[in-house]
Order: structure tokens, then sequence, then C-alpha cells
């Protein structure tokens, strides 16, 4: 099994093209993230055999799907895993056929049936074996659906925005758990999204895509450190620290004590802070227990209808403040000021 | 008791329901009511209704069958193909639904009669006659029961989930086990429902069978025939006798077969 | 919204008073209408005389109601408004006239053996209508031309191997003309009315279609219409469409 290689020009309809170039090796998590209406599901589309491509090449290790010319691999033969936006859990069909579904196109039903159950343990669906998607919570079906695709041992997994169904608590959730499913599986995995979380939090590299092209790739880092556009920056907009969480005490590196509410990791964490959350003071604020530092505004842009302060000092973080706060303040850089963030809005989640 | 919030159904709405079900409650009700209890069974068991029951049944089922097997992939070759022509073919595919079922009939005729295009080459190569075979009620059974059952799953067929599809697909499904495992499951109510308003209109099947098959107890004589032909004949009592039974076996099977086919509540 | 309501209200009422009225006027000859029930075998006679009466009697409109006898017969039961009642057969007008006299005939009729034109089963005689291998075609016994059909093949002691029994004589003609029968017993009158067919005469049996006409009701061009079924101008034109005389 070895990686994705794809480098093509594709169209839909008469005026909406797309032209990306994509290597993804194993056991990496690649995610494609954009806007909507960025091209994205022409991609997926492109990749998956649903729409033959204007010119360049798909191929998966030494098989190539599409040439734009004479090869085309049609989409019940490439061995592309997909787990998509809804699922698409067959109805009619148990947890155990679903799964066990990409496993009975070759061998017979009994046979797949078997290897299809050695999933429902580290899947966590045991009890739900029998159970029919109708009847399953939203992130169990996200479970079945990955088991799914999973199960055929394909030679690349696309999940397509596979925790866009779910509300936002269980999205937190099943996100660790998605992460997890993931890294068990060997080959190469594309992820497309347009939630820059899940692509943060999920993926070892990030290809930014706006309307049809390629705008910006690199590690989650480069994206923040250095968007290329207005989108990536507006994308980027959140704090993401790594620090050591115990029981609701987080310690950052050179950075203050901070307090969060969320207990529920601890060790080696990601440490997400909203920017909104920041609150920014003259004066050293005193009565509410809130996590407070000094900081130094390193820079000021105004980003659509916020201000966007990137602070320094002991936490570098971004705070998005009113333009009237911004004017009442008189951020300049190279102005000191307090920062505040309350532990309520601070989370963390393992790292 | 549970209070629970009954749909309300606006006067005028009720009024004509009730006047359509009327449409439909009153002829049975007359028919009952004309039915001479004293000599029902007897004349149920007679030879006449018995043959005719067999042969009603019998010659349905089979063409129910026989439009399940040829209409749904016509119905898929409609409803998914690019076939150039599709909608000339789904003309004619309706056709029997809107001529009068004795013009199908004599079409059938023209057709697989004696002297007709098809016929004469079947009957001199195997000496073998549509007409006035049991067969050949079948045939006529079919044709105009079909296009109820081809209409009914093209219609299901464009309406569902067609990503179901592309995820069998993806998980390596060639078309024709995408068909069997995912998309026939999948229209299941309204093939149930299809081959079921088939099966009535074949049933109560009369024109297209006594034009194409003639009459004759035992081999072409179905209910429908018996009825008309007691009528004809002027025997009142026998004529309402036989459409009882036709009624009866009717309402049983759709009436046992209501939560499959019924949409679903 | 009043004004809507009242408007619709006043338009129901207005076609229940049509419904009403054109239900009343429905129904039953009046003065200058005769209505006749008459078999189907007579369809092509009494359509000439129809013409006939219609031409004698200006302003005068013969309805024809043409079906087989006895489902004319149940019509006639149920209520229909039938003037003159002419039937195939004479178990049809059972009970319509009066006393233990005889029914009036009018006419009579012989069955034929009809082939495809040009005899493509060869048939030579009623012998060959007990044959397996021929397509053979009957009148339903329940019906006059079916009646006759059985009580002249008992005559002539021959068993027939029918492979289907017709419920009107006019199917069973086309079904012949066509060449999907090879042979079948009509009426002469039938089979001579259509040239795609030919005939071929059934033995003398004695075996013969009576046809019956009965007057129902008391209307002056009922009874006028029955007198010229029987007088010359009208037996002229049932012998030109082949009947036999009364």
């Amino acid at each position: 099994m070895s990686g994705l290689a794809a480098s093509f020009r594709a169209r839909r309809g008469e005026a909406f093209e797309v032209a990306v170039d994509l290597t993804i090796d194993t056991g990496e998590t690649v995610a494609l993230l954009g806007p909507n209406g960025a091209g994205k599901s022409t991609v997926v589309d492109a990749l998956a055999g649903h729409l033959p491509i204007e010119e360049g090449s798909i191929a998966l290790g030494e098989r190539v799907l599409d040439d734009g010319r004479v090869t085309f691999v049609a989409p019940d033969a490439r061995n592309i895993g997909v787990v998509f936006q809804n699922y698409l859990l067959f109805d009619h069909l148990d947890v155990v056929d679903n799964i066990a579904f990409g496993l009975a196109v070759e061998a017979p039903r009994r046979e797949a049936r078997e290897r299809a159950r050695a999933w429902l343990e580290p899947m966590g669906l045991v009890e739900l074996a029998k159970r029919k998607p109708p009847e399953l919570s939203g992130g169990q079906a996200q479970r079945v659906a990955v088991a799914r695709a999973l199960a055929p041992a394909p030679d690349l997994v696309l999940l397509d925005e596979p925790l866009a169904a779910l509300d936002a608590r269980t999205r937190h959730q099943v996100r660790r758990t998605l992460a997890q499913h993931l890294s068990a599986y060997a080959g190469p995995r594309l992820l497309i999204t347009h939630e820059p979380m899940d692509a943060f939090l999920l993926a070892d590299r990030i290809v930014v895509m706006e309307d049809g092209v390629i705008v910006q790739r690199g590690t989650p880092d480069d994206i923040r450190r250095a968007p290329a556009t207005e989108y990536v920056a507006a994308l980027s907009g959140t704090n993401l620290l790594t620090g050591r969480a115990d029981s609701g005490q987080l310690t950052v590196p050179e950075g203050p004590r901070l307090a969060t509410s969320d207990v529920s990791a601890n060790g080696d964490v990601l440490i997400v802070i909203d920017p909104a959350a920041v609150a920014l003071y003259p004066d050293e604020p005193h009565g509410s227990p809130r996590n407070t530092w000094l900081a130094e505004v390193e820079s000021v842009e105004r980003l659509g209808d916020i201000v966007r302060v990137r602070l320094g000092g002991p936490l570098k973080l971004m705070c998005d403040i009113t333009p009237a706060a911004a004017t009442a303040l008189g951020v300049t850089p190279g102005q000191s000021l307090w920062a505040t963030v309350k532990a309520t809005e601070v989370s963390v989640s393992p790292a | 008791m549970t209070r629970r919030v009954e749909p309300r159904i606006p006067a005028v709405l009720a009024v004509l329901a009730a006047i359509g079900s009327l449409l439909f409650i009153v002829p049975l009700v007359g028919l009952l009511g004309r039915v001479a209890w004293s000599e029902l069974i007897d004349t149920l068991t007679s030879d006449v209704v018995l043959e005719a029951l067999w042969l009603s049944a019998s010659t349905s089922v089979v063409a129910a069958a026989l439009s399940t097997v040829l209409g749904v992939p016509l119905a898929w070759v409609l409803s998914r193909s690019r076939v150039p022509g599709r909608s000339v073919l789904r003309a004619l595919v309706t056709l029997p639904m809107v001529l009068p079922p004795v013009v199908g009939g004599a079409a059938l005729l023209f057709a697989f009669g004696r002297r007709g295009v098809i016929g004469e080459a079947l009957d001199d190569a195997t000496g073998f006659l549509l007409p006035f075979s049991w067969w050949g009620v079948v045939v006529a059974n079919t044709f105009v029961a079909m296009p109820f059952l081809v209409l009914t799953v093209e219609a299901a067929l464009s309406n569902i989930d067609r990503r179901y599809e592309m995820a069998a697909e993806s998980l390596g499904a060639r078309p024709l086990q995408v068909f069997r495992r995912v998309t026939l499951p999948m229209i299941r109510p309204s093939l149930v429902a299809g081959v079921v308003l088939a099966w009535a209109r074949a049933l109560g099947e009369f024109g297209a069978t006594i034009t194409f098959n003639g009459n004759l107890q035992g081999r072409t004589q179905t209910l429908p025939l018996a009825v008309f032909l007691e009528l004809e004949g002027g025997d009142r009592d026998a004529a309402v006798a036989i459409s009882l039974v036709l009624v009866v076996v009717s309402l049983a099977v759709l009436l046992s077969l209501r939560r499959n086919w019924w949409p679903a509540r | 919204m009043r004004d809507f309501r009242l408007a619709r209200t006043r338009a129901l009422a207005g076609l229940a008073a049509l419904a009403l009225i054109a239900v009343a006027c429905g129904g039953g000859g009046g003065d200058d209408v005769v209505v006749v029930f008459a078999a189907a075998s007579l369809t092509d006679a009494f359509g000439a005389l129809e013409a006939e009466y219609e031409a004698q009697n200006p302003g005068v409109d013969v309805q024809l109601n043409l079906a087989g006898s006895a489902r004319l017969r149940a019509q006639i039961d149920e209520g229909a408004p039938a003037d003159v009642f002419a039937a195939a057969a004479p178990g049809h007008v059972e009970g319509l006239y009066g006393g233990d006299s005889a029914p009036l005939v009018f006419a009579t009729n012989g069955l034929v053996i009809a082939v495809p034109r040009g005899n493509p089963g060869g048939v030579t005689g009623l012998q060959d209508l007990a044959s397996e291998e021929l397509l053979v075609g009957l009148c339903d016994p329940r019906v006059p031309c079916g009646e006759y059909a059985e009580a002249l093949l008992a005559e002539a002691h021959v068993t027939a191997a029918p492979d289907t029994l017709e419920p009107d004589v006019r199917s069973l003609l086309a079904k012949i003309a066509s060449g999907d029968l090879d042979a079948g017993l009509v009426y002469a009158t039938d089979a001579g009315s259509d040239d795609r067919v030919d005939m071929i005469e059934a033995p003398e049996t004695g075996v013969t279609a009576t046809y019956p006409v009965v007057q129902l009701s008391d209307e002056t061009h009922a009874s006028g219409f029955v007198e010229l079924l029987t007088g010359s101008t009208g037996q002229d034109i049932l012998r030109s469409h082949g009947f036999g005389a009364r």
C-alpha cells in the first residue's frame, strides 16, 4: 500500500473548474480545507471516480485511476473507502451487515459477517450489532460509517465532512475517537472539511482551497502562523496551545498557569481558547476568578467586523475585539494590556 | 385516557370524501343485497365457478410475476439509462392503461394471432398459438397489468437518493450487485405496491382477454368472463354469485397485504 | 368573504336544480320517440328499418338499443323504457305477451358454417367442427345463437370441439373473418354480410332461428313499428338482409 499522487484539472458543469495537486503518504492525514463552493466536492468526486478529469492524473501507489485520456477506473474498482457526510448507512441492513458490505462483494455473506464482527469491539459497537441505522445516534452512526469504509482495507480513505452532521457537543467527543481510529489505519487519509478545528486537530498537513485552486499548504502551525489569504487568516482564527493539564490546572511552557473548567483530559494536551473569549483591559482587573496576565500587543489588524489583536508576552494568543473597544483601548503595537480569559472558555483535548 | 390532538378535517373535504366513499360502498352493498343466499353454495361449488376461480388465480399470479421480471428492468432503463427514445418508450408502456382493453386485445391478436406478425411465425415454427390458450390469458393479463408496475417502480427509482448507490459503489459493489443489495431493498414498498396493483389489474381483466383468447370454460374462462357470460345469458343470480367471489378474493388479498403496500404510515 | 360564500351557495343550488330537471326530463319515449330493443343479429336489418320508418313518419325518432337478447330482457325487467322488443329466440320474450298465445314471429334465420375466405382449414361439413386440429368457435349456449347451434349439432349427432364459446355472434364472426378461427356456426345473415367470410350450408335439420317481436307500450308508434316489421315493406327489407320468411 502506498500513497496518493493526484495532480489534475477537473470541470463541473460549464463554469466551474478545479486544479489541484495533492500527495498523501501512507499513514499521513491530509486535510483539504476550504469554504463551501471552493471545489472540495469536485475533488472528492474526481478521486472517487464520479467525475472524469480533464487532464492530469490520479494514481494510488502504482495504479493509475484516471489519466485524463484513456485510463479510467470505475468507482467500484478504485478501492477507495469513503466516509460520507451523512454517513449513508444502509437502513435495511443491521450494523454488522453494513460493516460487512464491502467484504461481501467477493466473500460469501457468512464469512463477511465474521470479519465485520471483528470491528465491533475496537469501534465500541458491540451492543449495537443488531441495530439498524435509524436506531443509532449521530456518533454511533459515524463509527459504523468509519468501520464500513475501513473494513475492506482500502488503498485510500476519504472522509467527506465526517463531523458535519453532529451537534457541537458530540463533535468534540467524536473528533477524538475518530483520530484514534484513523491512526489505526495504515494507508493515506484525506479529510475534507470546512471546519478549521477538524483540520487542525486531525490532520498532519493542511491544504487550503478557495475558488477551485489551492491557496496554501502546510502544517497546521504553518497555516496559523502565516496565513496566505484573508480566508486562511480567518480560518486559523482560534488559539491552539500545547501544555500539560492536571485536574484543571494547566501549565504552558514559559507561560502563566491557566485554570480551566474542562477536566476531560490530563497529561499532554492541546489547549483551545477562542479569540473572542479573550478580553483586554488597560488596568489589572480584580474581582472575578479569571486567568489574567500582562500581555504585549504585537500586531493589530482589521478583519471585517472585528479587530484581531495578536498578543505576545508570556502567552502568544490572538484576541478578537470590536472596533469600538479597539478605539477605546487605543490598541497599538508595543502597548501593554491586561488579558483575561474565563476558566470556562479554556478547553483541552489530549495531544 | 391520553389526550391527543386529532387532525381536523375541513367540512368541505369531509363531505366530498363521504360522497366519494359512497361511490365505492353503495355498489358493493347493492351487490350483496342481490345475492341469492340459498343457492349461493351450489353456485360457488359448481364446475363453472371452480374452474374460473382456478384460471383467474393462476393467470393473475403468473401475470404479476411476469410483469415483475420484465417490468423492473424496464423501469430501470426508463429511469436510469440514457438510451435515446426513452420518452417514446415510456409513452408506449403507458398506452395499455389509456386504451380500452378490447383495443389492446385486438392489437395482441394482430401480433400473435394465427395471421399475426409474430403469431404466424411462431405457429409455423412450433405449432404453438397463444390465442385461446392459458398462456394467451397470461399474456393478455400481463399486457394490461405491467404498465402499473413499471410506472410505480420507475417513479420510486427516480426518487430514491442515488448517493446510497454511490456509497455501495465506493465499497466495491458492481452495478448488478448495487441493484440487488441496495436499490431493490430501498424501493421495496413501491415494488410491492406495484406488484399488488399489477396483480389486481390482471385479476379483473376482461376486454383484452375475451378479444384475444375467446371464452372456454376450464381453459380461458376467468371469473370476469364467467360473470359476463352469465349476464349475457340472463342468469342474474349466477352472475352476482360469481361477482361475489371476485370481490371476496380481491378484498382478502388487498387487505392482507395492506401493511406492505399501503403508503407508509 | 361573505359575498363569495353567498355566490358559491347560489351556484351550487343552480347546479342542483339543473340536475333535477335533467333527470325529470330523461327516460321513456315521448310522443315522437319510439324505443326499440333488438337482438344484436338484427343490427343491419333494423338499421334499415329505422331509416324506413323515419322516412315514412317524419319527425319521429326511432331509438335502437342493440344487444344480446338476454341482456335486453334483463334491462326490461329492471324497468328500462322499451316500446318494442325484438329477440332472437322465443324464450327471451316469455311472460311479456298476453295470455297463452304464441309470440308474434317476424323473421327466421338459419345457421351456417362460416369459414375465413378461401377456407384455409379445408372445412367441408359439420363433422369438421369436431376436429381437434382446427380452431373452432361457437356461440356460448347461454345466448340464442349458441342455443340454436347446440340444437343443430345435437340433431346432426356431432360433438363439437370448440376452442371458444363467444358471448355474441358478432365477435365470433370477427374471429372467423380475421382468420383466427378456422370455422364457426353463425347466422346466415351474419355470414352473408361480411365478405371476408365464406359460407358452407349446414345440412337441413329443421333447426331454425325464430325471431319474436313484442309490443311493450301503447304508444302509437310502437304498434306502427311492429306493423312495419310484419308488413310487406319490412319483410322485403328483412329478406334483403338474408332473413327467412316468418
